[in-house]
């Protein structure tokens, strides 16, 4: 006989001593807050496009636009709000519907890849917000480096200097805090979905 | 959600709530963690349930919705150490309940099964429940014939720990 074969015998004797709940226990368990990491990817989600929805009103605010109009740029500044207003929408559509496509009584691969997909809607906003603002952070310093008459060009190294020193902080600051937050989260399912697909191959 | 829908789930819920006990067993160490996991399980039943269509067996669906939830959704929470050795637990949910005159070898054989990865509990899980390869197939995902060879290869992972 298989050895798995005795302890299947073994397993199903133990039913019986299995806990056993009362319907007066169970009913309370329903009404309970989940603490899946499907709940906190969403929270999370949320919480990120209302970031950079703050990010880009505060990057439109009325002081800016002096310096924005002496610099000459205006036309640039107005084709990438309305371009970011554009995107974030596709962008929080999109993660809408995956989100929704999460069936959790679909096969576990399905549940795993819907999840994952649903992350990636983000992490690619997310990745598209980074490099927009350092490529309009960049064309506004060469910008305010070609207008301006008054810097030694001694000052304006120290001025790229601590420009891109900023820049990359920022970036920095955005790849630890994907390492960190998601790392906890979606460690296991992505563990598993990589056990998983390995089976496939 | 209505009362009359919520009392048919109850009633389902106390008739299978076993499913949702076994993978509790299969995947947590103590009875805490077990609490937590049949908390979380029966949270994502009862939100899944009013899309549940009765043209396949509410076990078989339960099987699923409790198994992502147990290597998908479920987050420990973090209580000391969680890998405890296997004279501490003896593979019992809590002190009372499972005698511990337990065969050597079958001792040897449930802790080895605690070592296995997420995926390979819920397969060995599936096949202690002697449920068919095509059952197994699709709560995981993976084509009959991978779900046969990584079901063979972990029975030769077992039984190298017995005979090694």
């Amino acid at each position: 006989m298989d050895e798995l074969d005795l302890i299947k015998k073994d397993w199903q004797e133990r039913t019986k001593e299995l806990p056993k709940y009362s319907r007066e226990e169970l009913m309370p368990m329903l009404h309970k807050k989940s603490s899946s990491s499907v709940k906190w990817i969403f929270i999370i989600s949320v919480l990120e496009f209302t970031f950079w929805i703050v990010v880009e009103l505060f990057a439109f605010s009325e002081d800016q636009n002096d310096m924005i109009e002496n610099l000459g740029m205006t036309d640039f500044w107005t084709v990438t709000k309305y371009l970011n207003y554009i995107v974030l929408i596709i962008f929080i559509a999109l993660f809408f519907i995956n989100y929704k496509r999460i069936q959790i009584y679909n096969s576990a691969k399905q549940v795993m890849k819907q999840i994952i997909k649903t992350r990636k809607t983000v992490k690619i906003y997310v990745g598209y917000n980074i490099i927009g603002l350092a490529i309009t952070f960049i064309i506004t310093c060469l910008k305010f480096i070609e207008y301006q008459s008054e810097l030694s060009e001694k000052e304006l190294w120290i001025f790229a200097g601590i420009m891109t020193l900023f820049l990359v902080l920022i970036i920095g600051f955005f790849l630890l805090f994907y390492r960190i937050i998601y790392g906890i989260i979606t460690r296991k399912l992505y563990k598993n979905y990589k056990i998983l697909s390995k089976i496939e191959l | 959600m209505n009362k009359a829908l919520e009392k048919k789930f109850i009633g389902l819920l106390e008739e299978h709530q076993n499913i949702a006990h076994k993978i509790c067993r299969m995947y947590t160490y103590d009875a805490d963690a077990h609490k937590d996991l049949f908390q979380e399980i029966t949270i994502q039943l009862w939100k899944a349930y009013p899309k549940f269509r009765a043209e396949s067996k509410f076990s078989t669906w339960m099987y699923r919705v409790a198994l992502n939830t147990a290597i998908t959704l479920y987050r420990k929470k973090k209580r000391g150490v969680q890998t405890l050795p296997w004279e501490n637990f003896d593979f019992k949910i809590s002190a009372e309940g499972y005698d511990s005159t337990l065969d050597d070898n079958l001792k040897l054989m449930y802790s080895a099964i605690k070592e296995l990865n997420d995926i390979d509990k819920a397969l060995v899980l599936l096949y202690l429940e002697d449920k068919p390869y095509t059952e197994i197939s699709e709560t995981l995902g993976i084509s009959e014939v991978n779900a046969r060879v990584k079901m063979n290869r972990v029975k030769t992972k077992l039984k190298n720990i017995l005979n090694p």
